[in-house]
């Protein structure tokens, strides 16, 4: 049997597997002989066949011959299968079919002009808007729905006058459908064209939905009603669109005119519904119902918004709504404080410290004894409150169980300290001397956050505390005052018994950009302990100093790849462009993370990439690691060299990591090459 | 610094040790790694004393020879954090507060007025001095105590910069907790004045505190030597008896670079600067000999 017919031979083969492979093949073969073979596999009885044709046909080297097979294949009335896979080939092959598409929209075959709109509201090509507005006044019913509802999805606000019109018919469906185009549109309609057919309950969510884009208080009153409306769609229909109008209310007053009319005009039984709503509403609508309930602003919504806000997704909408109600909410929360367990104890902090209800300073005060995240969040809360009274018990939390209510009571001292320095300072200072070393270390960062002149001294003496976390931390807390007031500190913090301390102390002296940063420096680049070394070199980048430069150049063949990176990066830093021919020299470090730095900074650079940067890079298209490569493939792409779309292909053909080959392709297409059918 | 031969199992009778005897070879590659790293110098005679300190770390890693030691010291990825420890062991730091009395009678009867007389004179209103190899932080403590007394500096900035090579020294200076027998030379009056009772020890004062900084500071290290300011006294007393000899001299050569003109040098007792320095000058005062660096600049 010769290869062709053996070809054919599988096609027919009852087993799907070898069917399946056999249209696999056919990239193999010549144009001419396959197409045909493709299309009828586009009408195999199996889906995967079928969807195998599918993937081989759009990569077919002749799309204009593919695509007119694939309209011709719309006219399958007998193969539903090839018809439904011409429809999603055809899409998938995206703009360049709409030209030979708008030839069929006046196609006899009403199926046909469906299916010829279905791809065009696909693709969403605005060549085609001219053509789905002619198709709404197609004599067939499917065709004009069709063609209504792909205007909604292809947008172009050119039709929504077209569109107005269809309201006007005697056509339920059609009518529906324009609804539905006009809304996702967006565009502001006549509130005159569309109130009228609110009086048709099955438009009525429809018209919600193109009210919420109308900016008119008349739109508003409506919508309120509708928040109302017995329907549950069309309650949560008005309620979205309420929503959608607040978001996008076109002056302040607005805005506040319909907030003013929501919280008027929905009362306690919508309320309770829409708190009803939120239990079950999937996430999408979630967050608008919780936004209404906001507005509405009736405390009896507190809790539900509560019980929402357990949910991370919504959380920070659900506690933006409580605030947004204000202080009746946080009365509510208040009193019921005491009966909330576990999360929703520590989200009702939360919130009572955004709204600033001072009346709960008490139960914070005490839920500051609750469980770590209740403790956290009741610390945030006193701090947002200004409370004085909690600054004691606010204090023995510095020694705390968990860093993260350490955290919060540093934060929440600090906040208080804004309005009550004297009393946060007169608390504090003793703990600097504490036994405990976490109370020092907090102490001092508190007072360094601070930054008054009464507490400076203590943070010096910190310095020279025996544990190397205060040291750090009054470090950096002199470094935030004033770093060239405390220089003579800082050169001696260089010396310190500490690994991290020195570390700090390197970066603070790059960040500080003092004239003697790089004098300091030196030195630290011969430091027993590698992070030290690399925040010394990192700390040389920083100071921008140009005397840093020769220094600089000799880390660059530091054997421990981390610091050449440090130096690699440094140098850019400082010099820019000019450190070509350093990142050149990189390409072939031993260490390939010094190689893909190296990369990485070529791409960022602003200079144009010469000619033996590009083959230097493209080389390494043909490294034994894969981060490499990509990383190269990537550079070629997005620096636009143009002249490695060779290398490209040749590497795609043997590259076997799918990362890389993504990369390959997605860089070929950058550049305005393609893959030739070898390369499917 | 000092070698305490009082330590359970110098003299090789403890436990455990039998099992570990140092060859001539091990000895001569750890004493010299520990000399290149830190510059004390462990003589031929000091052989016992280096492998009974060593013996407790191979204990604490199971390792079974010095040989090995001597490898982890060189390779392991926390060798950094071991020369600490070893550095720590083989440095037992025995101090205390106001050791030698004569010295610090000169001191403060005597270099403390000159000093501050000559820097009234020039309207230096900076005193800065280095407590080199400070140990536990008496010495440093104690100078500053004694510039407290003098009542001649209370306008000026005092600055004390001490350093040593042992973190855990280091950490205790930071501490500032005595027992009784750091106080064995101390009079009563500067216990009162100067200590916080804190159980059976005392706590140094934060007003004596502030005076004095500390670092982690290898002598032998030149280059970070070079990033300390100039100093108007330095006393570097009973550290580098512990050196050979060419060890010693780049110490002396790197301190005095650190000097001002016409600062002083303090030595232990026992220590001179014959065939290792001729950059001093050799001051007979009352109480005492010190060494000071010329005021004219050296030819």
């Amino acid at each position: 049997m010769n290869p062709s017919e053996a070809l054919k031979s599988a096609l027919r083969d009852p087993n799907e597997e070898v069917r399946r492979q056999a249209v696999e093949s056919l990239v193999e073969w010549p144009a001419e002989e396959s197409l045909r073979l493709l299309i009828e596999a586009l009408g195999d009885e199996s889906w995967r066949v079928r969807k195998t044709a599918i993937d081989v046909v759009l990569s077919y080297p002749d799309p204009p011959r593919a695509i007119d097979e694939l309209v011709a294949a719309l006219h399958a009335d007998e193969n539903v299968g090839l018809r439904n896979s011409a429809v999603e080939a055809l899409i998938r092959m995206g703009e360049r079919v709409v030209p030979a598409l708008l030839k069929h929209t006046r196609d006899p075959s009403h199926d046909v002009r469906k299916f010829v709109i279905d791809v065009l509201g696909g693709i969403g090509d605005p060549r085609a808007v001219p053509a789905l507005i002619d198709a709404l006044a197609d004599p067939d019913d499917n065709v004009r729905c069709a063609a209504a509802e792909m205007l909604g999805v292809v947008g172009g606000e050119d039709s929504v006058a077209s569109l107005l019109e269809n309201l006007r018919r005697d056509d339920l469906l059609l009518q529906f459908s324009s609804l539905q185009a006009i809304s996702n549109i967006g565009k502001p309609v006549p509130l005159e064209e569309i109130a009228p057919l609110l009086e048709k309950p099955l438009l009525r969510k429809a018209v919600y939905e193109c009210l919420g884009n109308i900016p008119d208080l008349r739109a508003v009153d409506l919508l309120v009603k509708g928040v109302c409306d017995r329907s549950n769609v069309n309650h949560e229909a008005a309620a979205m669109a309420l929503v959608n109008l607040f978001h996008h209310a076109p002056t302040p007053e607005f805005r506040r005119t319909l907030e003013a009319r929501v919280k008027d005009r929905i009362g306690p039984a919508q309320v309770a519904r829409l708190a009803e709503d939120l239990e079950n509403a999937p996430l999408g609508r979630r967050i608008p119902i919780v936004e209404l309930l906001g507005l509405a602003a009736d405390p009896s919504a507190a809790l539900a918004l509560l019980e929402a806000a357990v949910d991370e997704e919504v959380q920070r909408d659900a506690i933006a709504a409580l605030v947004r109600m204000g202080a009746p909410a946080g009365e509510k929360l208040t009193r019921e404080f005491s009966r909330l367990q576990g999360g929703r104890r520590a989200i009702a902090c939360v919130a009572l410290g955004e709204i600033g209800c001072l009346n709960a300073e008490r139960a914070m005060i005490a839920a500051l004894e609750d469980e770590p995240a209740v403790s956290a969040a009741a610390a945030t809360a006193l701090g947002k409150l200004g409370a004085v009274r909690a600054v004691k018990p606010l204090s023995r939390l510095l020694e705390g169980r968990s860093e993260d209510v350490q955290e919060a009571a540093v934060g929440a001292l600090v906040s208080i300290a804004r309005r009550h320095h004297a009393e946060v300072v007169a608390r504090i200072k003793p703990c600097a001397c504490d036994a405990i070393a976490v109370l020092r270390a907090n102490a001092v960062r508190i007072l360094g956050e601070i930054g008054i002149e009464e507490g400076i001294e203590t943070i010096q003496m910190a310095a020279k505390d025996e544990s190397p976390v205060v040291r750090r931390t009054a470090l950096e807390a002199l470094g935030r005052i004033d770093f060239a007031r405390f220089e003579e500190v800082f050169a001696l913090a260089l010396t310190d018994e500490s690994a991290e301390v020195r570390q700090l102390t390197a970066a603070l002296w790059g960040a500080s950009h003092h004239s003697r940063a790089v004098e300091e420096l030196a030195p630290m680049l011969e430091d027993e302990d590698l992070w030290v070394r690399c925040a010394a070199i990192r700390g040389l980048g920083e100071s921008g100093d140009a005397a840093a430069i020769g220094m600089l150049r000799a880390r660059l063949g530091a054997d421990g790849g981390m610091e050449a990176i440090a130096a690699l990066e440094s140098l850019v830093r400082i010099t820019g462009d000019a450190a070509l021919e350093e990142l050149c020299k990189a390409l072939s470090h031993s260490d390939t993370e010094v190689a893909r730095t190296a990369v990485d900074l070529m791409e960022r650079r602003e200079g144009p990439v010469t000619g033996a940067m590009a083959d230097q890079v493209a080389d390494l298209l043909w490294h034994e690691e894969a981060q490499l490569r990509l990383a190269a493939a990537r550079f070629l792409g997005n620096r636009q060299v143009r002249g490695a779309l060779a290398s490209l292909a040749a590497r795609w053909e043997e590259e076997t990591d799918p990362e890389v080959r993504e990369t390959i392709q997605d860089s070929m297409q950058h550049l305005g090459g393609s893959l030739t059918p070898t390369h499917v | 610094m000092s070698f305490d031969p009082n330590i359970p199992g110098a003299t090789g009778s403890s436990d455990g040790d039998a099992a570990f005897r140092m060859s001539p070879e091990e000895f001569r590659l750890i004493r010299d790694f520990i000399q290149t790293q830190c510059g004390v110098y462990f003589g031929d005679s000091s052989q016992f004393i280096l492998e009974k300190r060593v013996a407790r770390l191979l204990r604490a890693h199971r390792l079974s020879n010095f040989r090995d030691y001597y490898y982890y010291l060189l390779y392991d990825r926390r060798k950094a954090e071991e020369l600490a420890t070893l550095i720590d062991s083989i440095t037992t730091n025995e101090t205390y507060f106001f050791r030698e009395e004569k010295q610090l009678k000169a001191f403060s009867s005597e270099i403390l007025p000159e000093l501050h007389a000559r820097k009234r004179e020039q309207g230096d209103r900076a005193l800065h001095i280095w407590s080199a190899g400070c140990s536990s932080g008496e010495e440093p403590y104690t100078l500053a105590m004694l510039i407290m007394e003098s009542g001649l500096f209370r306008d000026f900035r005092v600055d004390i910069f001490a350093n040593d090579i042992s973190h855990r020294m280091l950490q205790a200076a930071r501490k500032g907790i005595y027992g009784p027998s750091a106080f064995r030379s101390a009079e009563p009056k500067y216990i009162d004045r100067y200590f916080t009772e804190k159980g059976e020890s005392w706590r140094i004062n934060d007003d004596v505190r502030k005076f004095v900084s500390f670092s982690h500071l290898n002598l032998v290290e030149r280059s970070k030597i070079s990033l300390l300011r100039t100093m108007d006294l330095i006393c570097c007393r009973n550290v580098i008896i512990y050196y050979d000899l060419p060890t010693k001299k780049r110490v002396i050569q790197s301190l005095g670079e650190k000097l001002a003109p016409g600062g002083y040098l303090l030595l232990g007792h026992s220590e001179s600067l014959i065939n290792i320095s001729n950059a001093f000058e050799l001051r007979h005062l009352k109480n005492d000999l010190v060494y000071q660096r010329p005021r004219k600049p050296d030819a």
